[in-house]
């Protein structure tokens, strides 16, 4: 039999998509149960039938408790942060329990693998994230997940259908790590001066963010033990680049795009104003900023042309 | 991250607890170095475990592991058998302590502990050690929780949610217990090994019964169809003794397998005789015991034995007919009945002499004037006997004069047997202490007592009891109340019966004790009826009282399946009640929400704390600080969850002290 997906903006766990099977600790405590039995007849012991009949019973009574540990939960995406392609992004998922009572010792499975162990109290939510690795640039789907636990006892596997969330996330190209130089800056402000200048005005330092380029990290603070920083540059607030796509013409797309990439975490750390042209009309007006470099990396990660 | 969580410190620390709970009562029942030597693996183990001591090597172990097995065998002739099995378990167990490391190693332990728990019952199933297994269970069910989730679960918790399973799981024990079929059992059987005996011997010695009778230990309990007859009547008939040589008296051999008949003249008492182990085969039954049920025989002079020893509590259902005649005695009982010592001291002839003179050979005249020569002549009841020589019933009768129902009794039966008057000594048990909490009576090894029979031509034997010639309290009261009187300093024959009461009424430090035992013993015997005695055959009696139209195994089994998915579906629907209260934080932050609405701050339906509490701002400046404070706590303590009590304790403080003024700017 094959396991439906379990798909939707919000999953809830219910009796039809739990199941449960003895784990091979719980094998082994039939197997003692058995073994009690015997004795329990051999030696015609009462007692001895009476501990055997309660261990029997406890395990069937933990298995209401186990199938109450998933039951009711509440499954929905987190916020999701885009990552490059080649990164480990984070799927984010909020586990809420509805209920008063906590529940304990629940287990996230990627890709048959616990990946988090946690517990949800009573009318609480719980944050996690898989890690999924990125091999190309667009939109991913949600990975495949299920959740899963073995309490109370550890004798018992309880386990949900396999959920995959209506939720996508952005994959932005991997950045080139060695990038020819981007267009001549055209400087709109009237300020003379080559691309370069920037990089003469030491600003400060801001701590390491995925996709700086490895030029600007400051790695004396990096030897030191003091955590990856990059170096930012105020030189060149006024300069505006153009990042064209026919600067590039003798290679693939993906290169291209890849460079293009580079070129945009390069311009937005040096605090430039940067515009973005690709063919088929597409111009993004310079601009600046966290939000600016989202537009143009997604642009770029949804460039079509990629399989 | 590993499919299943990896064993830490503290769960080795569950595991200790949890196996000395579960191996403590092996101290008692194992040879004495067993224990100790356990012990000290375990204490090797923590050394592993928490001062970073070297495991020892597979080769160390093995050493270990065969020196134990010479010792055992050394011990025991054998591994197998419940001492040597169980030894060899406990020892290889703490051996395996030794090399924990995964969690399968700490599981495999934990599910062993109930190997460890079941041994235990093999020696005992008393109440007190089942209480104490019970602990040690949900110690185990613990420790397997705290084994396979290492989670945020607290000590408490975890053993609170322990002890919520097993309490959910006993009616479905009980119902498992009443119908799971009790199959015959003995595949093989183990040799146990025989402990300590107690009660009587088949030999009784001057001496005998009151060595015995410094003991309260239980011998049987009683309990009567009716009413329990009057303490006269109580004498549980033990053993017959015929053969004397003058200090001690014996059985005999000779004919065994004669049976003794009797004619009832009255209504026989029925009850249920419930005889701790005593690894004899005596059954004793009030006089004179008529059919012998299952697995009893009867011996000649009307006592009852066993076909097995009695190695563990068992239970008879007996009838007696404490009227009866006996017909006459065979050649060869009646020979055996007059045997004499080869010795007897002229002074006893002569003294017997003018007994048959003056009452002219009748035999029940015999007996009473010897029964008138212990009342008049200062004989003494004592539990401290003076010693005697060579021929003590002679030094008994004309020197001491104190002495013991044994004492009374084997001296009445020489004079009976020098008259010429067939008569016997009886050896078992007299009276008893009725238990009102359960409705029996106990008999004790201090109401072991010595009597006499008599053949006497009209009725056949004849019970006579020279001791209540000399100590009536003894047959009325028990030994107690003997010692109570001569504490107190009283003469019994003097009293009327409320002094006589007056006097052994217990004083109330002892009487609150009297009365906790005489509950536990209660407890005990229905825990006896219901889990020793519940066998293959009460199980049919009960289920065929419940209607079960017909026992079989496979009915039970049916009964047993349905049972359990009944329970399940009952237990399923209660335990996933909707249980969807709204948490303490949220019910305060509402209360509070109330009081601003009041003055005109409604809280929109699907406003968030922070907008709320910016809207809150704006047009209440005055209030700005203290809904800031609300709101960030509530954040923190809702979404943050960070269960601390401290910041509990302050939200509650904060919104319940919250008085909003319903004037703004005033």
């Amino acid at each position: 039999m094959r396991m439906r997906l379990l798909q939707g903006n919000e999953v809830v766990l219910t009796r039809k998509q739990l199941y449960m099977l003895p784990n091979r600790f719980g094998l082994m405590f039939t197997a003692l149960i058995f073994v009690l039995l015997l004795a329990a007849i051999n030696y015609n012991n009462g007692l001895a039938f009476g501990l055997t009949f309660l261990l029997a019973s406890i395990a069937i009574v933990s298995m209401v408790y186990t199938h109450n540990t998933l039951s009711g939960l509440h499954i929905t995406a987190g916020p999701q942060s885009p990552v490059f392609a080649g990164q480990t992004a984070r799927f984010a998922l909020i586990i809420h329990n509805r209920k008063a009572t906590s529940r304990y010792g629940l287990q996230l499975e990627y890709e048959k693998k616990v990946i988090e162990r946690f517990d949800v109290h009573g009318n609480d939510f719980r944050l996690a994230k898989i890690p999924v690795t990125t091999h190309s640039r667009g939109w991913v789907p949600s990975p495949t997940f299920c959740l899963s636990t073995i309490y109370p006892f550890g004798i018992l596997y309880s386990w949900s259908r396999k959920i995959k969330l209506d939720q996508r996330y952005l994959v932005y190209p991997t950045p080139a790590s060695l990038a020819p130089d981007p267009p001549d800056a055209t400087v709109e402000s009237g300020d003379t001066g080559g691309n370069h200048k920037g990089q003469d005005d030491f600003y400060g330092l801001r701590s390491f963010q995925k996709g700086d380029s490895p030029r600007h990290v400051s790695w004396k603070t990096a030897a030191r033990g003091q955590g990856m920083y990059t170096k930012e540059f105020n030189g060149a607030n006024n300069e505006t680049v153009w990042l064209d796509w026919q600067a590039l013409p003798q290679l693939d797309i993906e290169s291209r795009l890849s460079i293009l990439c580079r070129w945009v975490l390069d311009a937005e750390s040096q605090y430039k104003h940067y515009g973005l042209k690709l063919p088929g009309h597409t111009i993004i007006k310079p601009a600046r900023g966290p939000e600016h470099q989202h537009v143009c990396l997604k642009v770029l990660a949804l460039y079509p042309g990629h399989s | 991250m590993n499919r299943y969580p990896l064993p830490d410190k503290r769960s080795f620390n569950w595991l200790t607890i949890a196996t000395l709970l579960a191996s403590a009562p092996y101290a008692f029942y194992l040879p004495p170095w067993i224990f100790p030597t356990f012990l000290g693996l375990l204490g090797w183990s923590y050394l592993i475990e928490r001062q970073g001591w070297q495991r020892p090597g597979r080769t160390l172990l093995l050493t270990l592991l065969a020196l134990f097995l010479v010792l055992v065998l050394r011990q025991h002739q054998t591994v197998l058998g419940r001492d040597a099995g169980l030894s060899l378990l406990l020892l290889m167990f703490g051996l395996k302590f030794l090399e924990l490391k995964t969690l399968r190693d700490h599981i495999l332990l934990t599910l062993l502990l109930f190997l460890l728990i079941l041994g235990n019952l093999l020696f005992s199933q008393s109440l007190g050690l089942a209480l104490h297994l019970t602990i040690a269970v949900i110690a185990c069910i613990a420790t397997l929780s705290r084994m396979a989730l290492p989670s945020g679960m607290g000590a408490i918790t975890r053993i609170r949610l322990s002890v919520g399973i097993f309490l959910k799981a006993i009616p479905l024990m009980i119902v498992l217990y009443l119908l799971f079929p009790r199959l015959q059992g003995g595949f093989w059987m183990l040799p146990g090994s025989s402990t300590g005996t107690s009660g009587f011997s088949d030999t009784v010695r001057l001496g005998t019964i009151s060595r015995m009778v410094k003991s309260d230990q239980i011998a049987f309990r009683v309990k009567f169809d009716g009413s329990v007859p009057p303490a006269q009547q109580l004498y549980w008939r033990g053993l017959v003794l015929n053969h004397t040589d003058g200090r001690q008296w014996q059985r005999n051999q000779q004919n065994v397998g004669v049976i003794d008949t009797f004619t009832p003249t009255g209504p026989p008492v029925r009850y249920e005789l419930m005889l701790e182990p005593t690894w004899q085969r005596w059954v004793f039954a009030l006089d004179l015991p008529g059919d012998a049920p299952g697995g009893v025989r009867h011996q000649p002079g009307y006592s009852l034995e066993t076909t097995a020893l009695i190695q563990e509590r068992v239970s008879f259902k007996i009838s007696s007919f404490p009227y009866y005649r006996t017909p006459a005695l065979t050649a060869i009982t009646r020979q055996n009945s007059l045997q004499l010592p080869r010795y007897i001291s002229t002074r006893i002839t002569k003294l017997v002499d003018t007994w048959r003179r003056d009452a002219q050979d009748n035999p029940q005249e015999i007996a009473d004037s010897a029964l008138r020569y212990f009342r008049q002549q200062k004989f003494y009841y004592t539990l401290e006997p003076p010693l005697l020589g060579g021929d003590p019933v002679d030094e008994f009768l004309f020197d001491t004069r104190r002495g013991f129902c044994e004492h009374f009794a084997s001296a009445f039966t020489t004079l009976m047997r020098v008259a010429g008057i067939p008569a016997r000594i009886i050896v078992g048990y007299q009276g008893g202490e009725f238990n009102e909490a359960g409705n029996y009576l106990i008999v004790r090894q201090q109401d072991a007592h010595a009597w006499s029979e008599i053949w006497l031509p009209q009725s056949g034997w004849t019970r006579i009891d020279p001791t209540s010639a000399v100590a009536p309290e003894r047959i009325e009261y028990g030994l107690d109340a003997v010692q109570q009187f001569q504490l107190q300093g009283l003469d019994y024959s003097m009293l009327t019966p409320s002094q006589r009461n007056q006097a052994l009424r217990p004083k109330w430090p002892i009487f609150i004790l009297d009365n906790i035992q005489r509950y536990w013993d209660a407890g005990n015997v229905l825990w006896y009826s219901w889990v020793l005695d519940f066998t293959a055959e009460r199980q049919r009696q009960l289920l065929d009282e419940l209607g079960f139209l017909t026992s079989s195994v496979m009915n039970q089994l049916v009964a047993v399946a349905g049972s359990t998915l009944l329970f399940f579906a009952l237990l399923t629907a209660v335990m996933s009640r909707n249980k969807q209260r709204v948490d303490n934080t949220q019910k305060l932050y509402l209360q509070y929400c109330k009081k601003l609405e009041r003055v005109g701050l409604r809280r929109r339906h699907n406003e968030g704390p922070l907008n709320y509490m910016n809207r809150v701002r704006k047009s209440r400046p005055d209030l700005a600080q203290m809904a800031a404070q609300v709101a960030d706590l509530y954040i923190e303590l809702r979404y943050a969850s960070s269960c601390n009590g401290q910041f509990v304790k302050r939200f509650k403080r904060m919104t319940r002290r919250f008085k909003p003024n319903p004037i703004v700017g005033a």
